[in-house]
This record gives structure tokens, C-alpha cells and sequence, in this order.
């Protein structure tokens, strides 16, 4: 067993600082959640929102339609380029310009604060100018415009953008970097684009692991373990507190031992919601909800696109374009749903409208289909909770975290049931905000 | 004089779209006087992928088939137009005049392979044109070839000769080759969307306990005659595709002492025969 015995026994000390460095956000098992607003600390006035898609991406996320109309929360703002499902819920709809509208400068793969040394994966380093193509459409705006309009009207426009427009940024950016030292600031503008000479051997990122397969010390930055969390010998091993594969992660046993949904000792645990659990006598279907082949996340999905026109990512019925549901045929007959045709997922929690698409490689038992649409069209459907025909499964899966203590979605711990539905049962214009039923709070865990 | 034919390989085509998208941005909202009035953005697109499933689980498969224009030699739609509003061009190349085949909707049945679509913002029926207004600029693929991520889809130009050397050498197919249409598009593995298969798992008991049979002798019978061989993979499966529709065949297994004959089953489409054990005394097939 890879578990270090010294944890449990002589490094006590060392076990306390981990406690201490990791109190739990939420308690040991997630039960005793922190008071909201946190003492000291206001309620939330105003929420100024940065895109509007949220709707297709997280957990019972008809959540949102409660957040947003709690009467504590006074003014919404939205910030988006597209009339997406949330900026239907805002006092304010500020429309921000695509990408192709506005000027901008960044190194491919390089996303930032998201992963350290990103860029390290592609072959060769590129810095990238973004053109602006077209003048910002309608009313629309760039994001830079937008902030640097309302805060000259606060009176810290000068403070903010420096005097500088946005292509003026772009320069300061090239000129502060060293492929300033490399090529004219016209000549990169011109092609678009510069491909960074590969660096001396000498100052190359060494390569991932190689110091685990030669036994030296790491040489490249990790997070894992943190400084006081190393076993064994300092700065060596694997990302484990003891530095080798463990079977039973200490990192558990130490940190979150008494949690029976995470053992430190990994097994299978039958899931809360699922084809045994008593939802399934209602709701017999398991929803799978994966991520999107033909959109990135929401990016490109809806709103128009190209892809719309992908049988197998959304299908042309009667006007509008659904998001697609797979079904076994042996399910589908059962149901009398036909290929095609419009099926209503639904739970306790609400229900979407999908175009169901009949085929054998779906288990019986089973519903496949994706999360991450990027349009929330919610409709009238009297009896009904929330009715979406944009495809925004995530209106149906659980907003519990798959274990206690943890923040991970379990979207996929999801029992529905599928019928076919027809137009008629609902008044597709979109409904006004304020006509919304409230979204149901059963089926929780 | 060589002239252009497309090959489609079914067995590496994955329904990603490319080719789809490609030649959808090639087109939308694009006028390329000559060869094609602007085509939609939404419906009515030149190049579609069809799929078919087969099968069932646990044994399924899913094949796609890109179909398009096939730019026939001896095209009915040249004939239906009766004028050189289509014209075939010494390349192999079917274009329709954007301009004299407008407000020819009748010119949509004439396509036995459906590939013509109607365009009603223009007026005018519309089909793959093979990016022939590119190739002339001396492109060297047509944009749904440069996208495919899986060299699914090439161009080939070559003499009618050497064309059809190369579909004897790699035993390419056209589609509805009976209509006599003489397409210029061709495909390879063309079996995984028009044909079936016939498969199994072969179980066995070992100690007490059953266990799939790996390297279990499989012989596809027809008329009692070997058809063909091969041998179960480790998860005891194995499949025999191609099948016609409406032959009829056995499934004969040999495994050490062990010998089993499944009843003849007729083939109406691709089919899993489940489990079979190899244990049993008198084994047969569970309908």
C-alpha cells in the first residue's frame, strides 16, 4: 500500500497545517453551507452579467430564473453579443460586438490564468492579431467601448483607457513584449500573425515527467503537493502526498476522511439518482448529457449558425431548429415517438422539448443526448413547470454536487421520462419574463 | 484527356461535417458567375451525409455516406433540361448555368440520386458544382477534400482508363450503378452503409465459470458450403460483414473438442446473433 504510514503516525503537526490550509468551504460534508450575505457583507444589488448562456451549461440551471427574479435583486445588466437565454432576464442589455468587430492581440493557446504555460503544447509559440473586419453591427459595441463609455460617464474614463482605443492597446501590448525586438509592429499588423522562433535549448521548458523517469527533482512548476504536503522526500514523486501511486489516496484519508461518498479507498457507489433509485419508478430513463461534437461548449451553437444545419446536432421542425435526443428504438416505440419527431424529456424539474433521433447505438434505457445549448427558450405549456424548446437539458439534471464536500456537477445522475409532444400544446412565443412559472424545487439529494 | 472523379471512403468517414461546412462557406452568399448563384445559408444544401445504424447493442456500428452531385456521364439531369443550360464539361464536371436553368424547378426530380436542390431565394436549382470555379484557379482539392480530417474524401484526376483501373484496384463502387448514370463519384468500403453483417459471442465454461472465447474458429456457411472464416477476438466476438440482403446463412464454431451449428438465418438486415455457448449439448440460437 502506497498510503505512507508516517502520515498516520508521526506527522501529526503536518496533519493539522493541511487542515488548517484546507477548511472545507462548505463543512466536512457540505451540510452546513455559509450564511449568505456573509456577516459584514451586503446583499447583491445588482448583477452585471458577461454573456448570456448559462442556461445550457449548469446543473438544474433553471436555477437561474429564480436568481434572477428574487426580488433582493434589484437591476440586471447584460453584456452579450447574442439574445441568449439570460439576457432575456435583464433590466439592461447592453449589445456587445463579436470578435470579427473589434480589434485585439493574444498568443495562440495561451489562456491566461486558466492553465499555466499553456502554450507550451503547441509546436511553436504565435502571436496573433485580430483584425477587425467590419464595423460593430446595429447598436452594438465592443466590450472595451462599453466599459470605457460607462466609466468617462463616472468620471474614471481618462483613469481606464489611458487615452488609448483599443488598436492603441493592441500596439502597447506588441510593444511591451519582445516581438517588438523581432519584427515591425506594420509588418506583424500586415500578415496577422508572427510564429516565435523556437527558444536556446538551454532556456526550453524542460519536458513534463522526465524528471519522475530519471528520479531527480521536479523541474517544472506543479501546485500538487503544496510544500508541507510531501511524505517522503521533498520535491520528488509523483503529485501524491507520499510520491507514488497511491490505491488509497492520502490526500483524502488525511483531508475529508469521515465522507462516505469519497472513500480514499476509490469504488464503485451506486448513484443517488439512478435506475435503481425511486425516481427511476416515475422517471425511467437515464439522461446523459455529454458534451456538445458540433459547438464548443455554447460557442457557435444556435444564434443562426452553420452547424444548425447538422442533422445530428439539431433538426429543422417546423420552423425551428431543436436540439437533438437520442433514443433506442425499442424505447422509442414503446413511447410511439418516431424518428424525428418532437419528444418532451421531462422530471420533476421541468421539461425540454428535443427532436428525437431513433438509433441502436443508444442502450435501452437511455437517453444520449448533449448539454451546452446555447439557446433558452422557455414557452407556456399550462401544467407545466419550465418548457424549453432550446435544448437546455441542464433545466432537468440534479444541482447536487455528484459527492458531498466537492463541487462537481453530477449532470449525468439524471432520471427523465420522454413523450411525444406536439406544438400545439404550448404557445412557442417566447414568453414574457414575468410569466414564468417558478422553477420547482423537488428531486434534490 | 484526364477529367475529375471524387472517391469517398465510407470506413473512414465519422460524420464530422467538414465537408459540409466547408462547401457551405464556400457558397453562401458567394456569386461565382459561370458556375453558381449564391446558395442558402439554411437548407437546401449541395453535400449531405447520410447515416445508417446497424446492429444492435452490444454489437453496433454506424456508417456515414457522404452524397452529393455525382456528375454522371450520362446525367439525367443534361437530358431533362434539353438545352446546354447543364452542360458537361471535357473535364468530367456537371455545371448548371446559374442564369438559364433559373426558375427550372422541374429540374429537381430529374436527379435519381436526389442531389439537386431548389434554391428559392434565387430561383434556380443548385448541385454540387465541384468547386470547378477553384479547380480552374488550380486548386488541386475541392474545399470538402482540403477539410476532411480523414482523407476520406479525394479528388483524382485521371483519364476514364486509369479511372477505371483504380476502381477495379480498389474495388470502388457507385451509387445505383443499375440506372447506367455512369457517376464520377466513387466509393470505397461502400458495404459498411449498403450492406449487413451477421455476428456473435462465443461462450464457453471454464472451471465452473463462463468466459468469452477468444481464438474460437468461425465459418460463415451458405449452403452448407464455407463462405468465409475468421477467428473470435478476446472479447469472443466475431462478424462477417458484406451480407446481401435476403441470402441465408449458418454460423458454424469450432473451439478444441468443442463444435456448434446455429440454425440458417435470412438476411433482411445486419443482425447480432447474442451469445452463443459452447457448453451446451444442443445449441442454438436465442431468437
Amino acid at each position: 500500500m502506497a498510503f505512507s504510514r508516517r502520515i498516520q503516525t508521526t506527522k501529526t503537526s503536518r496533519v493539522i497545517l493541511y487542515r488548517l490550509l484546507t477548511k472545507p468551504r462548505s463543512g466536512n460534508l457540505g451540510e452546513t453551507r455559509g450564511a449568505y450575505p456573509m456577516k459584514g457583507y451586503s446583499r447583491i444589488h445588482m448583477l452585471y452579467r458577461f454573456g448570456a448562456s448559462s442556461f445550457g451549461t449548469i446543473a438544474q440551471s433553471s436555477r437561474f430564473i429564480e436568481a434572477y427574479r428574487h426580488p433582493s435583486l434589484e437591476f440586471v445588466v447584460s453584456q452579450s453579443p447574442w439574445f441568449e437565454g439570460e439576457a432575456k432576464f435583464a433590466d439592461l442589455v447592453l449589445p456587445a460586438c463579436t470578435s470579427l468587430e473589434r480589434w485585439d492581440i493574444a498568443e495562440w493557446a495561451n489562456c491566461g490564468g486558466y492553465v499555466h504555460h499553456s502554450q507550451g503544447l503547441v509546436n511553436h509559440r504565435v502571436a496573433i492579431m485580430q483584425h477587425k473586419c467590419i464595423d460593430p453591427l446595429g447598436e452594438s459595441r465592443s466590450d472595451y467601448e462599453i466599459f470605457a463609455t460607462i466609466l468617462t460617464k463616472m468620471g474614471l474614463g481618462a483613469l481606464y483607457t489611458e487615452g488609448c482605443t483599443e488598436l492603441d492597446w493592441c500596439k502597447r501590448v506588441f510593444d511591451s513584449s519582445d516581438i517588438a525586438q523581432h519584427v515591425k509592429w506594420k509588418d506583424f499588423v500586415r500578415k496577422g500573425y508572427y510564429v516565435l522562433p523556437a527558444a536556446e535549448e538551454k532556456l526550453r521548458e524542460p519536458p513534463y515527467f522526465r524528471w519522475y523517469a530519471e528520479g531527480r527533482t521536479k523541474d517544472v512548476p506543479e501546485p500538487m503537493p503544496m510544500p508541507s504536503q510531501y511524505a517522503e522526500e521533498f520535491g520528488k514523486g509523483l503529485q501524491t502526498y507520499s510520491g507514488k501511486i497511491e490505491f488509497v489516496a492520502s490526500s483524502i484519508a488525511l483531508g475529508d476522511p469521515a465522507n462516505p461518498e469519497r472513500p480514499a479507498l476509490n469504488r464503485y457507489i451506486s448513484p443517488w439518482e439512478g435506475p435503481n433509485t425511486p425516481e427511476a419508478t416515475r422517471y425511467p430513463l437515464q439522461m446523459i448529457s455529454v458534451h456538445p461534437r458540433y459547438s464548443f461548449h455554447t460557442h457557435s451553437d444556435g444564434k443562426g449558425s452553420a452547424i444548425n444545419d447538422i442533422p445530428d446536432h439539431r433538426v429543422l421542425i417546423d420552423g425551428h431548429y431543436y436540439w437533438v435526443a437520442n433514443l433506442n428504438p425499442l424505447e422509442a416505440e414503446r413511447r410511439g415517438i418516431r424518428h424525428h419527431s418532437l419528444v418532451r424529456l421531462f422530471n420533476d424539474r421541468g421539461s425540454v422539448i428535443c427532436a428525437a433521433d431513433i438509433s441502436s447505438s443508444v442502450m435501452p434505457g437511455v437517453v444520449k443526448t448533449y448539454e451546452s445549448s446555447a439557446e433558452f427558450r422557455p414557452v407556456s405549456d399550462p401544467g407545466d413547470k419550465v418548457v424549453d424548446v432550446g435544448g437546455c437539458v441542464n433545466v432537468l439534471t440534479p444541482s447536487r454536487p455528484q459527492m458531498h464536500g466537492t463541487d462537481a456537477m453530477a449532470a449525468n445522475s439524471c432520471m427523465v421520462e420522454a413523450e411525444p409532444w406536439t406544438r400545439d400544446r404550448a404557445n412557442l412565443a417566447d414568453m414574457a419574463v414575468g410569466e414564468l412559472p417558478s422553477p420547482a424545487a423537488p428531486m434534490t439529494h | 484527356m484526364t477529367k475529375w472523379n471524387l472517391i469517398i471512403d465510407v470506413e473512414l468517414c465519422h460524420n464530422c461535417n467538414n465537408c459540409i461546412m466547408a462547401t457551405k462557406d464556400e457558397y453562401t452568399g458567394n456569386t461565382f458567375t459561370g458556375y453558381s448563384a449564391p446558395q442558402k445559408a439554411h437548407g437546401g444544401d449541395v453535400m449531405r451525409i447520410r447515416r445508417r445504424n446497424r446492429g444492435a447493442a452490444p454489437m453496433v456500428d454506424i456508417a456515414y455516406l457522404p452524397v452529393m452531385c455525382n456528375h454522371c456521364d450520362q446525367a439525367p439531369c443534361i437530358a431533362a433540361a434539353g438545352d446546354s443550360s447543364i452542360r458537361k464539361r471535357a473535364d468530367g464536371i456537371v455545371i448548371f448555368d446559374p442564369d438559364r436553368t433559373r426558375g427550372r424547378k422541374d429540374l429537381v426530380s430529374s436527379c435519381p440520386y436526389g442531389a439537386i436542390v431548389w434554391n428559392d431565394e434565387e430561383q434556380v436549382p443548385q448541385a454540387w458544382p465541384f468547386d470547378a470555379h477553384l479547380l480552374d484557379l488550380g486548386w488541386k482539392q475541392p474545399r470538402g477534400a482540403q477539410a476532411c480530417p480523414t482523407g476520406a474524401m479525394r479528388a483524382v484526376r485521371l483519364d476514364d482508363r486509369d479511372m477505371e483501373t483504380l476502381a477495379t484496384a480498389e474495388k470502388l463502387q457507385v451509387l445505383l450503378a443499375k440506372l447506367g448514370t455512369k457517376p464520377r463519384v466513387y466509393y470505397r468500403n461502400l458495404y459498411r452503409y449498403s450492406a449487413h453483417f451477421l455476428g456473435g459471442t462465443v461462450a464457453g465454461l471454464r472451471d465452473g465459470a463462463e468466459e468469452l472465447i477468444e481464438g474460437a474458429t468461425v465459418r460463415l456457411l451458405g449452403n452448407n458450403d464455407v463462405v468465409a472464416e475468421c477467428l473470435t477476438d478476446g472479447f469472443g466476438d466475431f462478424k462477417f460483414d458484406g451480407l446481401e440482403k435476403g441470402s441465408v446463412y449458418g454460423v458454424e464454431i469450432v473451439s478444441g473438442p468443442w463444435r456448434v451449428r446455429t440454425e440458417d438465418v435470412e438476411i433482411v438486415e445486419s443482425r447480432y446473433l447474442g451469445k452463443i455457448p459452447l457448453h451446451s449439448p444442443q445449441p442454438s440460437i436465442k431468437e
